[in-house]
This record gives structure tokens, C-alpha cells and sequence, in this order.
């Protein structure tokens, strides 16, 4: 009846409305900490899909999200954060002018957000320019030394950032309805743009660079135009992210963010969208629930004290099983798609001779 | 339906002297070593030339030369007309010159046909937004690739191969399919680099059918590489032969056969 393609934007559709469906749910039933986690498993897959562009399905290893996701922090932070609020952040030293005198109405928060995303896009146009054009670990460290800068950055530069203070009371904006939004549209994208001509040329530089360029790829452009792309929506994942905890510092978006995603697109699969996207919901949730071995405990006349950072230590244990047992995560390169749902929920039919 | 993107079939292989490729002294030097040293040689439309010469001699690095891998130290290199000296890999394969490697180098984890598609990528004429938003546009322009890398496959003898896995076929297979993706990118002029190596004589036969099969209907000019005396005196109209970086001589199989500093430069000097 319909060519496959309509017929699977028309599943993605249902799919779409069935996520809103279950987002007004959560709204009305769900308690805030679920709420909460939600919200930041949404985030994390934002930024991890993005993320897996680069590592996963391009091949370039980067270390540079938690900078990307800073930069579109602190530009939604400075856009969102109202005129009179910003004059009591700022104790320290006056915001510089043009932030200190205007700040987005709610309604624009959406062009904040994509404000935000293309400045980390820039950043990443700026970064990529001198090191996509070397071969091997160059952008691994020229990433890895960026997000520093930005660190250093945001905490020197006072008049801008309010330094190691950071920002507070940042309007809490964030709601499932954008996370999910957001979360859904990343994954929409990124999958039709990997599906595309365009993404297969990125998996051929991932897979031979010498036999993709004397197949006429570009590799510079494509490797930036990926590496852009991936860094708009880190920016974006940054500026929930702020807006859902109404705060940003310096200590936000340190390396353990970087980390925290390479543990999530490494378990996932590199170059699995749907591996990314699972093991994000599932890290959001391990994070929440490996908080116990964080808190003090008593057994029988012992006590023992919480320690802090005791996840990172459970998370690097399950890493290293993974990468003994599920050496190419849970979905290698494997995709979930319309088709393989399909096969699956019409396979009785199928089997009594049905043509689908 | 090749016949339509590859040159337009009006001009078949008549005007014989008509230059495609003109190497033009072309020199390398790695360090100290000249690679390869003062190398000329014209390859007119609709030529199938071999070049041969004993290991080390610097065969690949004329390839690499001329499909932009490497920009010599001196020398020119001439194609269609136009001086590509210096061009990008992928630059001057998008002007007409694809070539195949020496140790196989396919995209592994690709299906053979995403193999072939990769090589309709340059010429994809939608930007990166247009299938991110599904944009019916680039969806059109999918299924033409599509069926024509399809078409492409089954033209040499890959069509029930087309959703295996690239480093899952069998050796023989994988050369093909080297050749199919390099001829997607629509050439004028072919390299390819020892294509019956690790062959079985059996295979090594089939291979010579299918190049002269392909040059015929795809209207290539081929440069070949090769070791195995069988195919290149079998096929090749012409013969260029190097030694150390040199060219040593030119002319037909037969004359080449019958040079002494070829024989001298197989055999050692003491064979004469």
C-alpha cells in the first residue's frame, strides 16, 4: 500500500505521539524523583547519540563533549537568566554588557537553546579546523585540551561566568516535554543523516580513510560537518541540563562528564544508535541506583562510611566485564530498526504465509 | 544503462590518439631514495597499458602519483587535458580517475552494496539537511543510487552478494568487488593495482575476461599493474616496465618479451 518508507515514518509518527502519550502521563503520575531521572536520561541520550557520531560512526576519537556541552550551558544560562536575578549572581564583579542588560522571555528559551548548540557547533568548527585534517590521535588531544580550556575559562573569566560561583537561579525551564522532545528528534536525525549517503561516507572513513578518499570523499569536510553536527546537539544536551538543575559551575562539566558518556557509547555499541540510547536510560537509572554503595552502611557492629565516587569505581568494574565479555558493547554496530520490529511482532504471520 | 553517465557512447574507441593520461617526469624522492625518477608516459583514450617490473621498482608509486596519494617532487602529471599535479585523492577521482589497492582495501564492515554506494556519494547532489529531515528529495536520489549500484553489482557478477558483509566474501569476490565499487565513481581511466594477485589460474582467467569485459562496456581506459606475465601479455596493448624507479622500456608484449634490459632486469645481468 504505502512504500516502505512512508510506512515507517508512519510507525515513527505513532511512536512519537505514543511517547507523548506517556509523558503527560509521567507528569500527572510519576513522582518528581522519577520525573527527575527521566529528565536526565533524556539528556544523556541527547548527548550521547551526538557523541557516538563522532567516536562511534566516524571513527574520530574525541574526548571533547563536556566542553561542547559547557559552552551551550553557560549560553542558555546567560540568555535565560532574568536581568534582576543577574545582578545578584554577580556580586563578585558586574556581568559585562550586552548579558547584563537583557535576558530571553520564556517563550524564546527554544532559540536559546539552539543559540547554544551552534556555538558549541562553532567551538567545534574552531577545534576541528587544525586537527581533522591529521590522522590518528591528534583530536583526541586537542579535544581533551579544549574541554580543559573551557573549564579554565569559566572559571576565570568572572565577568562572564561568575568564575568558580558559578550561575544560580537559572529559570527551571526543563521539562520531561522538552527532554523527551529533544531526545526523540536527536535520535530521528542522527539515524536518517547515518542512513543516508552522506552517513555512509562517514562509515567508510571510520572503516578505510585512504580507500574513502580515492572514492572521492571529502574526508576534512565530512569529518567537521560530523564533528559540528555532534557538538550542536552536545551544546543543546548542556543547556537542558542547566535550565533542569538551575545551576551552572565550572565543576558541572568537568571530564567525568566526557567519561560518563564514553562509558555509555562504549557499552552501548560504537556506532549503535540504539545501543547509545539504551545504555544512556540505563546509565541515568544505574547512577540513581548505585547511590547505596556511596551511602554508609551497618553490618552487624560494623560501619561502614560512604565514600564518595564509589559509583565511578562500580562503573569502570562492569566496563571492564563488558569489554572482556561484549567486546563490541551490547549492540556492536547492530541498529534496531522498523524492520526488525516488524519481523519480530509479525513473524506468526509471516509463518502461515501472510505477505507483508 | 552504464552506457548513459559513462562518456555518452558517441565516440567509441576510434580516435586512438587521444591523450587521457600524460605522465610528464615525474619524480619522487622518499629521503634519499628516488622512488621513482624521471617517469614519463602518455596512455591514450581507450588503452589498456600494463606496467611491470620487478619488486620494489616503484609501480604503486606511480598509482599513488597519479590518483593523488602522494604529490611528486618534480614532474607533472596530465589528465584529460588538465594538470592534476598536486589535486586532492578525492578531488581527482570526482575528475574521472578511480583505482582499485594492492592489499584489498574494502570498508569491512559495510555490505557489498554500501560498498558501491559509497562511490555514488560524490555525486549525490543534496547537502547533509536534506535526508536528516527526510526531505523527498534526497529520498528519490536513494533509490536511483540504489538501483543502479544494484545493477552495477549484478554487471559484474556480484548481485546475490549484494547484503553480505564486504569481509565476508571469498578473495576473488572481494577483488570484484574492488573494481565495482571504483567503477561507481563513474572513471574514465581505471588503475588497478596487481588485480590477479592470489588468484588460481582458473581465476586469473575469469579476471582477464571480465577487465576487457568491463573496459568494453563502461568505455574505460585501463592502466593495469600486474606480476603475472599471463594477464599483461594476455590484455595489455602496451607494456611499460620499471627498474628502480626507472622506466626501462615500452613498447607491445611482444617487443617487451624480447627486450634485453627487461630480461636483464627480471633475470639478474649473468642470465645474458
Amino acid at each position: 500500500m504505502f512504500t516502505r518508507e512512508t510506512r515507517e515514518l508512519l510507525f515513527t509518527f505513532v511512536l512519537f505521539v505514543l511517547l507523548m502519550v506517556g509523558v503527560w502521563l509521567a507528569q500527572r503520575y510519576l513522582n518528581a524523583y522519577l520525573v527527575r531521572i527521566f529528565n536526565t536520561a533524556c539528556i544523556y541520550v541527547i548527548a550521547a547519540v551526538a557523541y557516538n557520531l563522532v567516536n562511534g560512526i566516524t571513527g574520530q576519537f574525541s574526548l571533547g563533549p563536556n566542553g561542547f556541552m559547557a559552552i551551550g550551558g553557560y549560553t542558555v544560562a546567560l540568555l535565560m537568566l532574568p536581568v534582576v536575578q543577574k545582578q545578584e549572581v554577580y556580586f563578585l564583579q558586574p556581568l559585562i554588557w550586552p548579558f547584563n542588560s537583557f535576558s530571553f522571555p520564556p517563550a524564546l528559551f527554544i532559540f536559546a537553546l539552539l543559540l547554544g548548540g551552534l556555538l558549541a557547533a562553532g567551538g567545534a568548527i574552531l577545534i576541528g579546523f587544525p586537527t581533522l585534517r591529521l590522522r590518528g590521535d591528534y583530536l583526541a588531544i586537542a579535544t581533551f585540551g579544549f574541554g580543559e580550556i573551557i573549564i579554565v575559562l569559566a572559571n576565570n573569566l568572572i565577568p562572564l561566568t561568575n568564575g568558580a560561583l558559578g550561575i544560580k537561579g537559572i529559570p527551571e525551564y526543563t521539562n520531561l516535554w522538552w527532554t523527551v522532545n529533544w531526545a526523540f528528534w536527536t535520535v530521528f536525525l542522527v539515524k536518517n543523516l547515518v542512513n543516508s549517503s552522506f552517513g555512509r561516507a562517514l562509515k567508510a572513513i571510520r572503516e578505510d580513510e585512504v580507500a574513502a578518499e580515492a572514492m572521492g570523499i571529502n574526508l576534512f569536510r565530512h569529518k567537521l560537518l560530523a564533528f559540528a553536527l555532534s557538538a550542536f546537539f552536545a551544546g543543546v544536551a548542556g543547556g537542558l541540563f542547566v535550565t533542569l538543575i538551575s545551576t551552572i559551575s565550572p565543576t558541572l562539566f568537568t571530564f567525568s562528564m566526557t567519561f560518563n558518556l564514553l562509558i555509555i557509547i562504549v557499552l552501548g555499541g560504537l556506532g549503535s544508535i540504539t545501543g547509545s540510547t539504551i545504555t544512556a536510560v540505563l546509565f541515568a537509572f544505574l547512577q540513581e541506583l548505585l547511590r547505596e554503595v556511596e551511602a554508609p552502611h551497618v553490618i552487624g557492629s560494623w560501619t561502614f562510611p560512604g565514600i564518595p565516587g564509589m559509583r565511578m569505581v562500580v562503573f569502570s568494574a562492569i566496563l571492564v566485564i563488558l569489554m572482556i565479555f561484549y567486546r563490541r558493547g551490547l549492540f556492536g554496530r547492530q541498529e534496531l530498526s522498523w524492520q526488525h520490529v516488524s519481523r519480530i511482532l509479525w513473524w506468526g504471520k509471516r509463518a502461515h504465509g501472510g505477505q507483508s | 544503462m552504464f552506457l548513459e553517465y559513462c562518456g555518452g557512447g558517441k565516440e567509441l574507441m576510434v580516435d586512438n590518439h587521444e591523450r587521457i593520461l600524460h605522465l610528464e617526469n615525474l619524480t619522487i624522492a622518499f629521503g634519499g631514495l628516488l622512488a621513482v625518477n624521471d617517469f614519463s608516459l602518455t596512455i591514450y583514450r581507450g588503452d589498456l597499458v600494463g606496467l611491470i617490473g620487478p619488486n620494489g621498482a616503484g609501480k604503486t608509486t606511480v598509482f599513488n602519483l597519479v590518483s593523488g596519494q602522494y604529490i611528486p617532487t618534480r614532474g607533472k602529471v596530465w589528465f584529460d587535458g588538465r594538470e592534476i599535479t598536486g589535486l586532492s585523492p578525492d578531488r581527482i577521482t570526482a575528475l574521472g580517475i578511480a583505482r582499485t589497492f594492492q592489499n584489498i582495501r574494502l570498508f569491512g564492515d559495510l555490505s557489498a552494496l554500501e560498498n558501491v554506494l559509497v562511490s555514488f556519494h560524490v555525486r549525490t547532489s543534496y547537502s547533509f539537511l536534506s535526508p536528516m529531515f527526510c526531505f523527498p528529495r534526497s529520498r528519490k536520489e536513494e533509490r536511483r543510487i540504489r538501483e543502479e549500484a544494484y545493477s552495477l553489482l549484478e554487471a559484474v557478477g556480484l548481485g546475490n552478494f549484494a547484503r553480505e558483509k564486504a569481509s565476508s566474501l571469498p578473495y576473488g569476490q572481494q577483488r570484484r568487488l574492488e573494481i565495482a565499487r571504483a567503477l561507481a565513481t563513474h572513471p574514465r581511466l581505471l588503475l588497478l593495482d596487481e588485480p590477479a594477485a592470489g588468484m588460481n589460474p582458473q581465476e586469473t582467467r575469469e579476471l582477464m575476461e571480465f577487465i576487457q569485459r568491463i573496459r568494453r562496456d563502461f568505455e574505460l581506459t585501463i592502466f593495469l599493474i600486474e606480476h603475472d606475465m599471463k594477464v599483461v601479455m594476455g590484455i595489455c596493448e602496451r607494456v611499460a616496465v620499471m627498474d628502480f624507479g626507472i622506466k626501462i622500456a615500452e613498447g607491445t608484449p611482444s617487443e617487451i618479451r624480447n627486450n634485453p634490459r627487461v630480461i636483464e632486469a627480471y633475470l639478474g645481468a649473468e642470465a645474458q
